[in-house]
C-alpha cells in the first residue's frame, strides 16, 4: 500500500508539465498575433470610434452646450453656465473628456502606425482606412485646440516632445491630417458614420473660418456645396425634424459626419433634459433648462425651430393633461426625442458633428469676409437654411428671406452667427465655439444671461493627472485660474 | 509521552514542615479511569505541592488555612476540590480539547507550543462564539494582537478586510491569506459557521507565513474546524435570537427649517423667495426620512452539531443556518451550511480524511456605499426634503424632484429600498481530501486533493416606480471560480537521543485557479412582474458580456524544526513560487526564512522557579511576498470596442487604459520579528510581546500614466514600503478561587512609512466622488494613504470659504495643498474581561482605535452649505454666514447655489473610538445542581453588542472604509451604519 502512494505522488508531481505556468489569455486578443489582416486594420480604426462615443455619452456633449448663452444647468452641471470657472465635479469632467480626445488619438496613431506594415493589403485600402483614422486625429485635436488652448501633439506612438505645443502648430497639423482626408477617404460612405473626403472639406472649412482664413474656408465650404451630394430635408411643420434629428433619421442628404447611435449602443446625455413626464422621452432627468431672455424672445415664434426645440407647456404622459412648466424652469429643450427609448441610456439619436446647414452657413459667414462684399451665392445658402426653417422648400426664394441690402459685411456677419445659433442649437457647442471666434463672448453672454464671464472660464482645467506625471507639463503651464 | 510531559511541567515545591499540618492522599485518573502521573497538585495560594506518582497517587502535607486542592495537567481541564475535612481526594480529570497536546497549527504542520520561534496569535472558538457575526473574521477585533478588522460596509453580509501589522501593498486590500484545514481558501471565511470553528491561528511573522512564499506578505490566518471525538454519539445545539437596530440617527433639519434654508439661498442669489412665510409656517416637523428607512431588525443564528465516532473512525457533522436582517428596510444575509468531516484510520499507518462545506449565502442588497447624493438608499435617507413625505395622495412613491433646487437624480429611499432588486446568491462547495501516511518509522506522506468550487448570481431589477429606470432595468451576473489544489508533503519527525528533536519538511503544491464571467441583461418591460427572471420580456437587450481567467502556481517547500533540550530551538524554512501572473523573465519567486527561540525557564538556573513560570525569547526573519495582481497585467492585450454605423454594431480592438508591463514581478517583504513570552506566579499572569520592522520592496503599484498618452495606468515594481510596531497581549488570571476572573489585554502599535516611490513622485488614491477629488496620498516618508487637501482660513467677505495659500503665488491652486490627516490609527486595543461565580458567567469585550482620521466625504453633501439642494445638517442652524452677520468664522459659507467646497480639512475628522464591542451574561447548567440533567454543560446567556462607542465622529459609524483598506483608507462614502444588537442564546450539550 505504501508504495502505491509513492508512485501515486510521484505521477503528480511528475504531470506537473513546463507549460503549466504559460499565461495565456482565452478571453483577449494580444498585440502580438493583432495588425496582420485587412478585418484587423479595419478593426483598428474601428476602435477610434470607442473612446468618441464614450466621450458624447458622458457629459462631454452636454459641458459644451451648457456653455452657450441659452442654456443653464441644474445641480452638478450648474457650474458650467454659472461662467464663474469648473467646480471640482466639472473639473474631473473636463479631465474625463481630456482623457477620451487623447484616447481617440492613441488608437488613431496606432492605426496608422500599424497598417502600412501589413503584408499583403490593397494599397488604396490603407490609404483610405490611414486617412479615416486621420480625419478622426484631427477631429480631436480641433476639440483640444478650443478648449483648452495650447495642447500636447502626438502624431505617432513614440513622442519625443510631451509639452504642450503652440496653437497654430496643432492647428497645421490638424490641417495636414484633414488634407490627407479629403484626399484618400471615399466619395461617399460605405456605412454612414464613416467620414468621406466632403467631411474633411467641411471639417476643413470650418477650421480655416475659426483660424480665420476666409478664403480657404470658402473654397473648401463651396466645394461640399456644389458637389451635389448635399442637400436641407425640407419641413412642412415643426415635428417633421424628427426626419433630421430623430432615432430613425440615417443617411438623410444633411448628414456629412455624425456620431450614431443605436437602441443596443446607448447614448446617454443629450436627453437628460427631458424627463419622464413630458410627451417627447420616457426618460431623463430634467437636467438642464433654458436661460429666459432676449435669446428666446428674440427668435420668432414662426421658426419652427423654436416650435421643435423648445416647450414651455407639455402633455403629462401619465395624465395626458397639458401642463405648464413651473416659472424656475419655463422653458425645456425637446431637440432629440425617442419616445421608443428602452431605457435611460438607450437612446438611438445620432450626434450632429458636420451637417450640410452647418457648411451653408459656413460659405454664408466666410465667403462676405473674404471677399469684402456680401455676394448672391452667400446670401443664397443663408437664406437656404432660413427657408427650411420656416417650413418652405430650401432651394426657392420664400417670404422669409433675408436681403442684404445696405448691409455691411460685419452686420451681414451677426445675422449668420444668430441663424447659426438657431440652426445648430444644442448640437454639441457651436455657439460656444462661435462666440469665441468673433471674440465677443462675454459680451453677447451678459446680454443674454446676465452673468458675467471670468477669465479661467475661458479654457478648461489641463487634468491634475497630467501635470502630476507628464515630466514636460507642471503646475505653472496650467490654464489660468486652476 | 506523559514523561515528556513530566519534564517540562516539572515544578519542583520546596516547603517545610509547619506544626499544624496534616497530611492528605488520593488518586487521579483520567475519564477511562486510567491512573494519571504527573499530575500537579497544589494548595491554592501557597507553593505547596506535588505531582502524582506512576499510579497517579499522591501524598501531601498541607498547612491548616488551605482551603482548596488545585489539579492541573497539560491537556487537561483544571480541577479544583475544597479541602474541608476531607483526607481523601478521588480525582477524574477530562480531556480539554482547546489545550490538548498544547499543540499550535503552523503552516503544513503543527508544533508544541513551548517549541515554536514565530509570533502567532491564537484564538479558541470559546472566544470566536461570544459575538453574533456573520463573518467569522469579525470576531478577532480586539483578540488578536497585531490584527485590524476593518468594515467597508455594515450591510448584513458584506465587507469585513483584515490587516495584519500593516498595509504592506498598495494593490488590493491587505488582506491575509486564508486557509482553513490546510487548504488556501479563494474567498473569505463568510462560508463559515462560527460553531464549526475549533481555533483559529494567525500567524504574522516571516517564521510562520514564509512557508507560504507568495501569499504570505499580508499574514496568513489559520482555520481549523472541529472534528469528532471517539466516543458516544455528542449533540451540540447552539442558537440565537436578537434585534439590532441603528447606535444613532443624523440630526437633520426639518421641514421648516428646511424651507427657512431655501428662502435663504434664492435671496442670497438674487431671486425670490420660493416658499411664502405662511408656507414655511405650515411645515412643522416634516417627514422624518431615516425614520423611514431604518427598522428594527431581527438576527438569528441556529448550528447543530452531531460528532462521535470509534477508536479508528471519528465523524462530525453539522448544519446551519444564519440569518440577518439589515437595519435599512429590505436588505439582509443569510447563510445556509452544511459540513461534514470524516477521519478514519485504514491501518495503524494510514489514515484518510475528507473535508466538505457546503454553503448557500443570499445578499439582500440596497445601494448605498458609495452612492451619493440621494442616488443610494442611505444618502437620499438623509438627504430627502423634510417638506415632503414618503407618498403622495394617491399612495405612490413621492416624487423627490418635485423643486427647481432639487438636486438632480435624488430619488426616493423607500422606493429605492423596495423596488430596486439586489440580490446575490452564491453557492461554495469545498472539499477536501487528504491521506497521510507513514511510510517509514518516522517519515509521513500527506497528500491532499482541494477542490473549491464557487458560483454565484446577481440578480438585478430596477422597478419602472424609480425615476432612473422608468422601463425597468434587469440584469443578470453569473460568475464561477474553480480552484484546485494538489499538496504533497514529507514529514520526518524524529526524537535523537533524549535531548535532539528534529523535524523536516519538504513538499511540492501545484494550484490552478479559474474565473469565468457571464452577464445580460434588458430594459424596457411593461411590467414590473417578472423582475428580472425573463430577460427575454424586454424591448432592448445589453450586449451581453463574457470574460475568462486563470492563473497558476506551482511551488516547492522545505523546513527544519530543531529542538536542543527543548531549550535551543530552531526554524528555518523555504518555499519556490512559480505564477503565471509574472512576466516570463520574472516567473519564481523564492522565500526564505529563519527563527530561533530559547526557552529560558528552561535553563537550570530558572528550572522550577514558582515566580518566572516561563520566559521564552524568539527572533525570526524571512521574506514573502504578494501576488495581488489581476491575471495578464504582463500582456498587451486588445479590448474589443465596440461602434455604431449605419444603425449597426461594429467591433474594434485596441488596447485598454492598462499600460501592459512585461518585466512584472514579485512584490517582496522582509521581516524581522523579536518576541518575549513571560508567564508569572503559577502562570497566572502571562505576557506575550513582538517587536517588528517589515520592509517591502519592489512595491507592485499601479501608476497614473499622464492621460494624453491614452493610457490610465500601469502595474509597475517600484518602491519601497516599511511597517515596524510592537504587539502584546497580557492575560492575567485575576482570581481563579469560587469567584473566576480573567482579564485579556491586547495593544498594537504599527507605524506604516513610505520609503521610495517611482521617481520619488506622489500617488494618488482613486477620486472620491462628484464634490471631492483623489484625496489619499502615498509620497514618501509618510504613512501610505494620508489625507491631502486644502486647509480653511475662515470666510471671505462675501462669505466664501478662504483657502491657506501654501504656495504663496496670490492663487489657490493644487501646489496649495498639504498633508491633513492620517487614516493609519496611532495604535489599537482590546480588552476582554470574563468573570464568573457558581453558574453565572459576565464577558465584557472592548475595542479601541485611537490616533486615526476619517475622511466624512458624507458632509460634502450634507453639509455643503445647501449648494446642491440637498437637506442639511441641524448643525447649521445659526452657523452659516449671512450678509446681516458677516461673520468670517462662521462654520458653513454662504448659502447658496455658487458656494463652491475643495477638498479641505472640513471633511476630515477624528476617527479614534472606543467600543463596548460586547456585553455577554451566561448562566451554566453546570454543578451539582444539573448532574442528574441531560442537559448539564449546557448554558443560556444574553449579549449586548455595540452597545456603547465613544467617539468624535459624527456622522453614523466611525468603522466604515467604504473605499477598501487598500490606498483609499478611511473614507465614509454613505457607509451603511453598524447596528446596536442585543440577544439572547442558548447552547445545549447531550
Amino acid at each position: 500500500m505504501n508504495k502505491n502512494i509513492i508512485i501515486l505522488l510521484l505521477v503528480i508531481i511528475g504531470s506537473s508539465c513546463t507549460d503549466f505556468l504559460d499565461e495565456k489569455p482565452k478571453d483577449r486578443l494580444t498585440e502580438i498575433n493583432f495588425y496582420e489582416t485587412f478585418a484587423d486594420a479595419q478593426a483598428a480604426v474601428n476602435a477610434i470610434y470607442g473612446p468618441i462615443r464614450n466621450n458624447y455619452r458622458d457629459t462631454y456633449f452636454l459641458m459644451l452646450d451648457l456653455l452657450a448663452d441659452y442654456l443653464e444647468g441644474r445641480g452638478s452641471t450648474s457650474p458650467v453656465s454659472e461662467y464663474k470657472g469648473f467646480d471640482v465635479t466639472n473639473i474631473n469632467r473636463a479631465a474625463a473628456a481630456w482623457r477620451y480626445l487623447y484616447q481617440t488619438i492613441r488608437n488613431a496613431n496606432i492605426a496608422i502606425e500599424r497598417i502600412p506594415k501589413i503584408e499583403g493589403m490593397k494599397e488604396s485600402d490603407k490609404n483610405a482606412l490611414i486617412a479615416e483614422a486621420s480625419f478622426l486625429r484631427a477631429f480631436s485635436y480641433y476639440f483640444l485646440v478650443r478648449l483648452w488652448g495650447a495642447v500636447p501633439l502626438y502624431l505617432d506612438l513614440s513622442p519625443v516632445d510631451l509639452s504642450r505645443r503652440p496653437v497654430s502648430e496643432v492647428y497645421q497639423a490638424i490641417i495636414n491630417d484633414l488634407k490627407t482626408g479629403e484626399t484618400y477617404l471615399p466619395d461617399t460612405p460605405s456605412e454612414f458614420g464613416h467620414p468621406t473626403k466632403w467631411s474633411a472639406k467641411s471639417l476643413l472649412a470650418e477650421v480655416y473660418l475659426t483660424i480665420n482664413e476666409f478664403d480657404l474656408s470658402k473654397d473648401k465650404a463651396g466645394e461640399v456645396i456644389t458637389s451635389g451630394h448635399f442637400n436641407l430635408v425640407d419641413v412642412n411643420v415643426a415635428n417633421d425634424f424628427n426626419n433630421v434629428y430623430g432615432p430613425e433619421a440615417n443617411g438623410t442628404p444633411e448628414e456629412i459626419f455624425y456620431i450614431k447611435f443605436n437602441h443596443t449602443a446607448g447614448w446617454t446625455m443629450p436627453h437628460k433634459y427631458l424627463w419622464d413626464r413630458d410627451q417627447f422621452s420616457p426618460f431623463g432627468s430634467y437636467v438642464v433648462y433654458c436661460v429666459p431672455g432676449p435669446f428666446f424672445t428674440n427668435w420668432d415664434d414662426n421658426d419652427l425651430r423654436k416650435k421643435f426645440n423648445i416647450f414651455s407647456q407639455y402633455i403629462n404622459r401619465f395624465t395626458g393633461e397639458i401642463e405648464t412648466l413651473p416659472s424656475s424652469t419655463p422653458i425645456l429643450v425637446s431637440k432629440y426625442r425617442d419616445n421608443n427609448a428602452p431605457s435611460n441610456s438607450n437612446y438611438g439619436n445620432d450626434a450632429p458633428v458636420l451637417r450640410f446647414a452647418d457648411v451653408l452657413l459656413i460659405y454664408a459667414e466666410a465667403a462676405p469676409l473674404a471677399e469684402n462684399q456680401i455676394s448672391a451665392q452667400a446670401l443664397e445658402c443663408l437664406n437656404r437654411v432660413k427657408r427650411r426653417a420656416y417650413g418652405y422648400p430650401n432651394r426657392s426664394a420664400s417670404a422669409v428671406d433675408y436681403s442684404a441690402d445696405g448691409l455691411s459685411v460685419e452686420e451681414f456677419r451677426d445675422i449668420v452667427i444668430q441663424e447659426r445659433a438657431y440652426e445648430l442649437f444644442m448640437e454639441g457647442g457651436d455657439r460656444w465655439f462661435d462666440l469665441r471666434r468673433i471674440g465677443r463672448e462675454k459680451e453677447i453672454i451678459l446680454a443674454n444671461t446676465g452673468k458675467t464671464l471670468v477669465d479661467k472660464h475661458i479654457l478648461w482645467p489641463i487634468p491634475q493627472a497630467e501635470i502630476d506625471n507628464n515630466p514636460d507639463i507642471n503646475q505653472s503651464d496650467q490654464n489660468p485660474g486652476y | 509521552m506523559k514523561k515528556l510531559f513530566l519534564v517540562l511541567f516539572l515544578i519542583i515545591i520546596s516547603s517545610g514542615f509547619l506544626v499544624a499540618q496534616r497530611e492528605i492522599t488520593g488518586k487521579v485518573n483520567d475519564e477511562d479511569q486510567n491512573p494519571l502521573s504527573g499530575v500537579s497538585v497544589v494548595v491554592a495560594g501557597t507553593n505547596v505541592g506535588t505531582l502524582t506518582d506512576i499510579n497517579g497517587q499522591f501524598s501531601l502535607q498541607i498547612p491548616p488555612n488551605a482551603t482548596t486542592l488545585v489539579f492541573t495537567f497539560i491537556g487537561m481541564k483544571r480541577v479544583e476540590m475544597e479541602i474541608g475535612n476531607l483526607t481523601v481526594f478521588n480525582v477524574t480529570m477530562s480531556f480539554d480539547v482547546g489545550l490538548l497536546d498544547e499543540v499550535i497549527v503552523i503552516g503544513y504542520g503543527t508544533i508544541k507550543k513551548s517549541d515554536l520561534t514565530g509570533s502567532i496569535s491564537s484564538v479558541k472558538g470559546d472566544n470566536i462564539r461570544l459575538q453574533a457575526v456573520g463573518n467569522v473574521v469579525q470576531s478577532l477585533s480586539g483578540v488578536a494582537a497585531g490584527v485590524q478588522v476593518l468594515q467597508t460596509s455594515g450591510q448584513p453580509g458584506s465587507g469585513t478586510n483584515v490587516v495584519i501589522r500593516g498595509g504592506n501593498s498598495l494593490l488590493g486590500d491587505n488582506n491575509p491569506l486564508y486557509i482553513v484545514d490546510g487548504t488556501p481558501m479563494i474567498t473569505d471565511l463568510s462560508m463559515f459557521n462560527t460553531n464549526d470553528i475549533e481555533s483559529i491561528e494567525v500567524l504574522k511573522d516571516a517564521s510562520g507565513t514564509a512557508i507560504y512564499g507568495s501569499r504570505g506578505a499580508n499574514g496568513v490566518v489559520l482555520v481549523t474546524t472541529k472534528k469528532g471525538k471517539s466516543g458516544g454519539l455528542s449533540v451540540e445545539y447552539s442558537g440565537y435570537y436578537g434585534v439590532q437596530q441603528v447606535t444613532k440617527k443624523i440630526e437633520m433639519l426639518n421641514a421648516k427649517e428646511f424651507a427657512s434654508l431655501v428662502n435663504e439661498r434664492y435671496l442670497n442669489d438674487g431671486l425670490s423667495p420660493y416658499f411664502s412665510s405662511s408656507e414655511i409656517e405650515s411645515f412643522g416637523e416634516g417627514f422624518n426620512w431615516q425614520d423611514a428607512v431604518f427598522k428594527v431588525a431581527p438576527i438569528q443564528n441556529h448550528s447543530l452539531r452531531l460528532s462521535g465516532g470509534s477508536d479508528k473512525t471519528t465523524y462530525s457533522i453539522s448544519g446551519s443556518y444564519f440569518g440577518q436582517d439589515g437595519i435599512i428596510i429590505n436588505s439582509g444575509y443569510n447563510n445556509l451550511q452544511f459540513r461534514s468531516r470524516i477521519d478514519t484510520k485504514i491501518t495503524k499507518d494510514w489514515s484518510f480524511a475528507v473535508n466538505t462545506v457546503l454553503s448557500r449565502r443570499m445578499n439582500n442588497n440596497i445601494h448605498s456605499n458609495n452612492t451619493e447624493r440621494g442616488m443610494g438608499v442611505l444618502s437620499a435617507a438623509v438627504g430627502c426634503p423634510p417638506t415632503i413625505p414618503a407618498y403622495d395622495a394617491n399612495g405612490d412613491y413621492s416624487f423627490m424632484m418635485a423643486y427647481p433646487f432639487s438636486p438632480e437624480g435624488l430619488e426616493n429611499p423607500i422606493a429605492m429600498a423596495y423596488e430596486r432588486i439586489m440580490k446575490n446568491h452564491s453557492n461554495d462547495l469545498s472539499l477536501n481530501l487528504s491521506t497521510s501516511a507513514n511510510i517509514f518509522k518516522d517519515l509521513t506522506l500527506y497528500s491532499s486533493i482541494g477542490i473549491q468550487y464557487d458560483n454565484a448570481r446577481e440578480d438585478y431589477y430596477s422597478g419602472t416606480k424609480l425615476f432612473a429606470s422608468r422601463t425597468g432595468m434587469a440584469n443578470i451576473g453569473y460568475s464561477e471560480l474553480m480552484n484546485i489544489l494538489n499538496e504533497n508533503t514529507l514529514t520526518y519527525k524524529k526524537v535523537i537521543g533524549t535531548n535532539h528533536d528534529l523535524t523536516i519538511l519538504g513538499g511540492v503544491t501545484a494550484q490552478k485557479n479559474t474565473a469565468q464571467n457571464l452577464r445580460a441583461g434588458s430594459t424596457g418591460f411593461l411590467t414590473d412582474i417578472l423582475q428580472n427572471y425573463s430577460l427575454q420580456s424586454g424591448e432592448n437587450f445589453q450586449t451581453p458580456t463574457s470574460d475568462y481567467s486563470d492563473w497558476t502556481l506551482l511551488s516547492y517547500i522545505s523546513r527544519i524544526n530543531y529542538s536542543f533540550k527543548s531549550k535551543y530551538l530552531f526554524t528555518a524554512s523555504i518555499r519556490a513560487d512559480g505564477s503565471s501572473r509574472f512576466g516570463s523573465n520574472n516567473r519564481w519567486g523564492y522565500f526564505p526564512s529563519f527563527a530561533v527561540g530559547w526557552n529560558i525557564n528552561e535553563e537550570n538556573f530558572l528550572k522550577g522557579n514558582p515566580t518566572l513560570n516561563i520566559l521564552k525569547l524568539r527572533m525570526s526573519w524571512g521574506q514573502t511576498g504578494n501576488t495581488s495582481i489581476t491575471p495578464y497585467q504582463s500582456l498587451s492585450v486588445l479590448s474589443s470596442i465596440q461602434t455604431v454605423f449605419d444603425k449597426n454594431l461594429n467591433i474594434g480592438y485596441a488596447p485598454g487604459n492598462i499600460k501592459p508591463n512585461p518585466d512584472l514581478k514579485w512584490e517582496t517583504t522582509a521581516q524581522s520579528n523579536i518576541g518575549l513570552d513571560v508567564e508569572l506566579f503559577n502562570n497566572r499572569l502571562s505576557l506575550s510581546s513582538d517587536f517588528y520592522y517589515k520592509k517591502t520592496r519592489d512595491l507592485l503599484v499601479n501608476i497614473p500614466v499622464f492621460p494624453s498618452t491614452g493610457y490610465a495606468s500601469q502595474t509597475t515594481n517600484l518602491g519601497n514600503i516599511e511597517n515596524k510596531g510592537l504587539e502584546m497581549a497580557l492575560n492575567w488570571r485575576v482570581f481563579d478561587q469560587k469567584f473566576l476572573w480573567n482579564l485579556g489585554s491586547t495593544f498594537t502599535l504599527n507605524r506604516n512609512k513610505v520609503l521610495s516611490l517611482p521617481q520619488g513622485g506622489d500617488i494618488f488614491g482613486t477620486e472620491i466622488g462628484w464634490v471631492l477629488p483623489a484625496m489619499n496620498l502615498v509620497r514618501e516618508g509618510y504613512p501610505v494613504g494620508v489625507f491631502y487637501g486644502y486647509i480653511e482660513d475662515g470666510l471671505t467677505e462675501d462669505g466664501n470659504i478662504k483657502y491657506l495659500d501654501l504656495h504663496p503665488d496670490g492663487t489657490i491652486n493644487t501646489l496649495d495643498r498639504t498633508i491633513i490627516g492620517d487614516p493609519n490609527p496611532k495604535f489599537i486595543f482590546g480588552i476582554n474581561s470574563d468573570m464568573s461565580y457558581k453558574n453565572f458567567g459576565l464577558t465584557v469585550l472592548i475595542n479601541g482605535v485611537q490616533g486615526n482620521d476619517i475622511l466624512n466625504y458624507n458632509l460634502s453633501n450634507i453639509g455643503d452649505s445647501f449648494s446642491y439642494g440637498i437637506n442639511q445638517t441641524k448643525d447649521i442652524i445659526g452657523n452659516y454666514w449671512t450678509s446681516q452677520n458677516p461673520n468670517p468664522n462662521a462654520k458653513y459659507p454662504r448659502i447658496s447655489k455658487n458656494t463652491r467646497f475643495l477638498g479641505s480639512d472640513r471633511f476630515v475628522e477624528d476617527g479614534s473610538y472606543v467600543q463596548v464591542k460586547n456585553i455577554k451574561l451566561s448562566y451554566s447548567l453546570s454543578g451539582d445542581k444539573f448532574k442528574a440533567s441531560r442537559i448539564h454543560n449546557s448554558q443560556v446567556y444574553i449579549s449586548l453588542q455595540n452597545i456603547i462607542t465613544l467617539t468624535k465622529y459624527t456622522f453614523y459609524t466611525p468603522i466604515q472604509n467604504t473605499l477598501g483598506t487598500g490606498i483609499n483608507k478611511g473614507i465614509d462614502k454613505w457607509g451603511y451604519p453598524d447596528a446596536r444588537l442585543f440577544m439572547l442564546g442558548v447552547m445545549v450539550n447531550l
